[in-house]
């Protein structure tokens, strides 16, 4: 996919859902007499978003439109890589608690970051991954007395 | 005279050790975040909102302005020493700063950018303060008409001025107004886009959305940022400021100062331009404009005045009018927000002891961030050379304990994520950010407007006509949304298409 393919898709999206903010306007209540309902913004909105997004439609099928592709293969694999972590960690919470998941979570974007098993990077990423969750658990549990969630490991 | 009393109060009560300690923290975060390639100060004030909003009152907003001023003074230590912009408004800082250090004045530059960042933050503190009070009351004489076409102007102003593509500023606006409405309309009652979600009943918390919109999504466009220069010697002692260069710069650092301010004020353009067109001011007044770009300390001095200063020029529609202006300021806004506090005019007649608090805290940190930036330069230099395989699990681990802290809820952390994956994609499409928060924040407060006034004036809108302030500021939003477009039809510019694979 080209970055002016995803241009287009984005405005075809955006005009989809300009249709929805339409649509589900008049379903709230666009006007009861003279009084706006709580439609009235979405309606608005959603005609403006509309016509805005033909146009960027039209401009990039035009070939109107200068995009940087500076995003390679590599540079999406590793985004990618880290969303899936962090709903993973979303996911693990509830059994692992909060600490010991963020200690799994950094581990992992680590390693999607800079894939390397060399000892000296490992230390560091290993020694980060347990010291600084720890620390925010003791700072946001003890000073700012938030109910971190704990684990079966009981923290 | 008596704004300068109060705000000597002010700034007593600033120097009370917990606000205090808000403040040094801010400034220390802001540096970091200021030094690091990849992380923006909307990046930082959004990271730390969370974390912050537990300190309540004066101490979170001290805190939180600290990141912003605080950054810019940061952002010259990667500009002088790799040649590699901190963030935007220190690009400009490279142009002679870097040619300095390999000349073996890193020092004699990092120093100077130290000392051009405090005059440029007195006088654009002097400004805030001498502004504030007679806007404000000047604002008071607004009522509901002329405060909503204000925010009309300043939204259409921000998505024309934010970002290269007009268009899809307005679209990025229009996405944020939208994020806005979702849950039960104040107004009416029915739950809107919640989806049968009972958590969206209350809409999405700013926090959250910022978050994940500039925290999450420059990390993401930045995960293999690495430094692969060597980096300048200097000595601490050279770091200290020169008489000599303070003198010889002494029309670079007034002149910047004051364009940074003036340009700061307006919403929309930011830090980044004001450092533009101090430089080019500087350059086009000097006696030896050839000079310009080959090294020299004016060339320091000019950019680094005028980013501070228009940091400070950047909070006054804030405080003042209830409208920022930048995406860093709209952070802030709703840091103001979470905490109980509404910006604007009554602000200074409601709260005025936490305003001038806050405004001493400014000044607090504008003098200890001469002394924190001289002393951890060398530190800061060292952690730019940390691998992001490092950093940014750090950064990531505290935004999940701060997005937690927030509502108590993992639900949040996800829409955290979703918010950074769509930012991604929008900034790499050209859709501007700062449209789009500033939607985000602004939406609700005008479409409530718009429909009490409709509903008080049994769906007219023409009170907006009679008024002469806000017929005045429609036209200007008119004008700020047709020049453009004319412009642009009158060029009749077409650009090349970029097929690159993604």
């Amino acid at each position: 996919m080209t970055i002016r393919q995803l241009d287009q898709a984005v405005a075809l999206f955006l005009i989809g859902l300009g249709g929805y903010l339409i649509w589900a306007g008049r379903q709230y209540g666009f006007m009861q007499g003279t009084t706006p309902g709580a439609g009235y913004f979405p309606v608005l909105m959603g005609g403006v978003l509309v016509v805005l997004s033909v146009v960027n439609l039209g401009r990039s099928l035009g070939g109107l439109e200068r995009l940087k592709a500076d995003m390679t293969r590599g540079d999406i694999v590793r985004f990618v890589g880290v969303v899936v972590a962090m709903l993973a960690f979303v996911a693990a919470t509830p059994w692992l608690g909060m600490t010991v998941a963020t200690m799994l979570l950094m581990l992992a974007i680590s390693l999607i970051i800079r894939p390397s098993l060399r000892g000296r990077h490992l230390v560091r990423v290993g020694l980060t991954a347990v010291i600084v969750p720890v620390v925010c658990k003791l700072l946001f549990s003890e000073l700012l007395r938030v109910p971190i969630p704990s684990g079966a490991l009981g923290f | 005279m008596e704004v300068f009393g109060l705000l000597f109060d002010g700034i007593l009560q600033a120097s009370q050790p917990a606000i205090l300690a808000a403040t040094v923290l801010g400034a220390i975060v802001g540096l970091l975040i200021g030094a690091l390639p990849g992380l923006g100060p909307s990046a930082g004030v959004a990271i730390m909102l969370p974390v912050v909003v537990g300190f309540g009152g004066s101490a979170a907003i001290a805190c939180l302005a600290g990141v912003y001023y605080g950054s810019m003074f940061g952002g010259a230590i990667t500009s002088i020493l790799l040649g590699i912009p901190g963030d935007a408004p220190s690009v400009m800082t490279v142009i002679d700063g870097y040619p300095m250090a390999q000349k073996g004045e890193a020092g004699r530059a990092l120093g100077m950018s130290v000392f051009a960042s405090f005059v440029g933050g007195l006088i654009g503190l002097i400004g805030m303060v001498a502004l504030s009070v007679p806007i404000s009351n000047a604002a008071l004489a607004f009522g509901p008409t002329e405060m909503t076409a204000m925010m009309l102007f300043s939204l259409s102003l921000v998505s024309v001025l934010g970002g290269r593509n007009s268009i899809k500023g307005f679209a990025a606006l229009v996405i944020g107004v939208w994020v806005g409405m979702i849950g039960i309309d104040p107004i009416a009652g029915p739950a809107r886009f919640t989806f049968g979600q009972m958590d969206l009943f209350d809409g999405l918390d700013f926090s959250v959305v910022a978050v994940g919109l500039f925290g999450l999504t420059e990390m993401f466009a930045s995960l293999t940022v690495t430094i692969d220069k060597s980096m300048p010697k200097f000595s601490f002692r050279s770091l200290f400021p020169r008489f000599r260069d303070a003198i010889s710069s002494r029309w670079e650092l007034l002149s910047g100062s004051l364009v940074g301010f003036v340009v700061g004020v307006l919403p929309g353009v930011g830090a980044t331009a004001a450092t533009m067109l101090s430089y080019a001011i500087a350059k086009r007044f000097s006696r030896h404009p050839e000079k310009f770009g080959t090294g020299i300390v004016e060339g320091v001095a000019a950019p680094e005045a005028a980013n501070n200063s228009a940091s400070y020029g950047n909070m006054i529609p804030l405080f003042t009018l209830g409208i920022p202006s930048s995406a860093t300021t709209a952070v802030m806004m709703g840091g103001l927000l979470m905490i109980g506090l509404q910006p604007g005019p009554m602000l200074f007649v409601e709260n005025p002891d936490f305003v001038w608090t806050v405004f001493g805290s400014f000044w607090v940190g504008n003098v200890a961030l001469v002394f924190l930036t001289l002393l951890l330069t060398p530190l800061l230099a060292a952690v730019l050379y940390v691998s992001t395989a490092i950093l940014y699990p750090i950064v990531i681990a505290i935004i999940v304990f701060g997005v937690f802290a927030i509502e108590y809820s993992m639900s949040n952390i996800v829409v955290a994520v979703i918010a950074g994956g769509a930012g991604l994609v929008l900034i790499k499409l050209d859709y501007p950010a700062v449209p789009l928060v500033l939607g985000l924040v602004l939406g609700p407060l005008l479409e409530r407007n718009i429909r009490r006034m409709m509903i008080q004036y049994q769906g007219d809108l023409w009170p907006f006509v009679e008024h002469p302030i806000s017929l005045v500021l429609l036209i200007m939003t008119l004008l700020a949304i047709l020049i453009p477009l004319f412009l642009r039809l009158a060029a009749r510019q077409k650009l090349p298409a970029d097929d690159a694979a993604i």
